[in-house]
């Protein structure tokens, strides 16, 4: 069996008195993808955002490669390899497509392995040749889609070994989410990242996982293989929309 | 028409030079405002006092401690640069995460303390700091410029380039920027957000202090100097349009060239309540400033 990457035992956290992750166990093994669904509000921007040290949880314990690294921080946590694309794409707007790339590189020796850098650049520019074309194009006119591909493409050149996303496919077409789809298990098969996939879209998301967690209110009521879930008569009542399916 | 054949050439010209002068200065102070209000989101009212600084150590330095000019100037600006930092880490940094007002507030206590300790210490009395290059005016096309006037020319140039290039071509320069744009993918990309907020603290302090050194042998220097050269700069700053660091500069040379346009040409008992009233004739016709960006533009 692999190896376990990232594991979290009993997390806890709180918004003020909002208890908004409950005692969450879970973990993600070198080379897997797996998924977190989960509806509205059931902490799973939340649970992301502990792991990457924005958000400190009140108990527990988070383990990358069998180091605690609970309460580092955030740019301790993307030196360690562990890169986050968070909800809502957060691309750097006012600055070039190239400028948010050659940002996502900041934790990395910049002066000593700048042509290692541009190399990497290159690379992104390969896997998403849309953003080649925008290079010059300030981050904020891109659509939605190419957007979320920068998003990707600026948490990779921080040469991650785990990539944390959250809801790649949201508010985009259902072709572009197969296209994100497409490249995230890419990332996986070519690069061997491993990667905790956040997605509200329940069925894409089992699609391409290996495993998956299905959080509710903060906990976690159901972790299986994907084809288990998928086959889960719970999970496709509220998440799969099975029941609308068969009317 | 009769207006302008009244008026010579050559005063004209002196005015836009005493203007062009006394509004870098007020734009160093207006960039000032503008790198800390976009690495924190708050507008920092000791802006004024790090000018005031700059002018009063050196004079302290070379009275008290009898340094020759030079080094006492570059000592004040260090100096500030370590104050500003000072800020940052005691008054600012343990209440990070108040709503910015509350830290607006903060930096105007700050300002106040600053103020009193200098005059507590130092006496209120007004000082002079020699010229750098002496007192012996250049004749051009009629007009008389003082040597530090250029002096204040260069150096406002000199820097205004110098973050140009840094905001636009380094790393840590779009770091920077990355951080007012949204702090929370700046940490995702491993920006010590913490670390740049220390880091605009100096540089604002940095700009402060040599704005209120070069100047100090035009205007002279004492205790609360800072306070309405404060208001200038951010006056300025809404002028050039709030957050753009080049909009700010721009705006405290136009500010500086319309006071003393008024003041020439109108009267200079009036010369600073010109710029103001200029200032909010302005935002009526175009709030978001000369060089404001549209707010959708933000997104
Ligand atoms: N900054 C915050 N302050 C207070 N409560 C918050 C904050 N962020 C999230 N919450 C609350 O915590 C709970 C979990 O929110 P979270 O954003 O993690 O959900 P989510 O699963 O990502 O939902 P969605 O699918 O809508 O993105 C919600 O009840 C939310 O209202
Ligand atoms: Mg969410």
């Amino acid at each position: 069996m692999k190896s376990t990457l990232l594991a979290l035992k009993n997390i806890d956290v709180f918004y003020g008195h909002i208890h908004a992750v409950r005692r969450v166990t879970l973990h993600v093994r070198q080379g897997e993808i797996v998924a977190l669904i989960g509806g509205n509000g059931a902490g799973k921007t939340t649970m992301l955002c502990t792991i990457s040290g924005l958000i400190r949880p009140s108990q527990g314990s988070i383990l990358y490669q069998d180091v605690e690294i609970t309460r580092q921080s955030p740019e301790a946590i993307v030196r360690a390899g562990l890169s986050h694309v968070p909800e809502g794409r957060l691309v750097f707007s006012p600055l070039s497509v190239e400028d948010n790339l050659h940002l996502g590189a900041y934790t990395r020796p910049y002066f000593r392995k700048r042509s290692d850098m541009l190399q990497d650049v290159e690379t992104m520019y390969a896997m998403f040749p849309v953003l080649r074309e925008r290079r010059h194009q300030h981050a904020g006119t891109l659509s939605g889609g190419e957007q979320q591909m920068l998003a990707i493409a600026r948490a990779l050149m921080a040469r991650p070994k785990l990539l944390l996303l959250d809801e790649p496919g949201m508010g985009l077409a259902p072709l572009v989410v197969k296209d994100i789809f497409r490249h995230i298990l890419n990332l996986r098969d070519e690069l061997g990242l491993t990667v905790l996939l956040v997605e509200q879209n329940a069925r894409s998301a089992l699609k391409v996982a290996d495993r998956g967690y299905v959080l509710e209110n903060g906990r976690i009521l159901i972790q299986g293989t994907a084809g288990e879930l998928l086959a889960n008569h719970d999970v496709q009542r509220a998440y799969l929309g099975r029941e609308l399916d068969e009317n | 028409m009769s207006f302008l054949t009244v008026i010579d050439f050559s005063s004209l010209l002196q005015y836009l030079i005493t203007g062009l002068t006394l509004g870098s200065i007020y734009g160093m102070t207006a960039l000032g405002f503008t790198i800390i209000l976009n690495s924190t989101g708050v507008i920092n009212f000791a802006q004024g006092e790090f000018v005031m600084l700059g002018g009063m150590m050196s004079v302290y330095f070379m009275t008290a401690l009898g340094l020759t000019e030079p080094v006492a100037v570059v000592l004040a600006v260090l100096g500030t640069t370590v104050i500003g930092a000072l800020v940052e880490r005691l008054a600012i940094r343990p209440v990070r995460q108040s709503p910015a007002i509350n830290l607006v507030i903060i930096t105007i206590g700050v300002s106040i303390l600053i103020r009193g300790l200098v005059m507590f210490f130092w006496g209120k009395d007004t000082h002079v700091l020699q010229s750098f290059s002496g007192d012996t005016p250049i004749m051009f096309l009629g007009a008389a410029i003082m040597p530090q006037a250029l002096w204040v020319l260069g150096v406002s140039a000199f820097l205004l380039v110098g973050f140009k290039f840094f905001f636009s071509k380094t790393l840590h320069g779009k770091a920077m920027l990355a951080c007012s744009f949204d702090v929370k993918a700046a940490s995702l990309v491993g920006i010590g957000v913490e670390r740049m907020v220390l880091l605009s603290f100096m540089i604002s302090a940095f700009v402060g202090a040599v704005g209120g050194v070069i100047l100090a042998p035009i205007t002279m220097t004492s205790y609360d100097v800072g306070v309405l050269l404060g208001l200038k700069g951010f006056a300025a700053c809404i002028l050039g349009g709030l957050g753009n660091p080049f909009g700010a500069a721009a705006g405290g040379i136009v500010l500086g060239i319309l006071e003393s346009l008024g003041a020439g040409f109108i009267s200079s008992a009036y010369k600073d309540a010109l710029a103001f009233v200029i200032l909010l004739i302005l935002l009526f016709a175009k709030p978001s400033g000369l060089f404001g960006q549209k707010d959708s533009k933000r997104v």
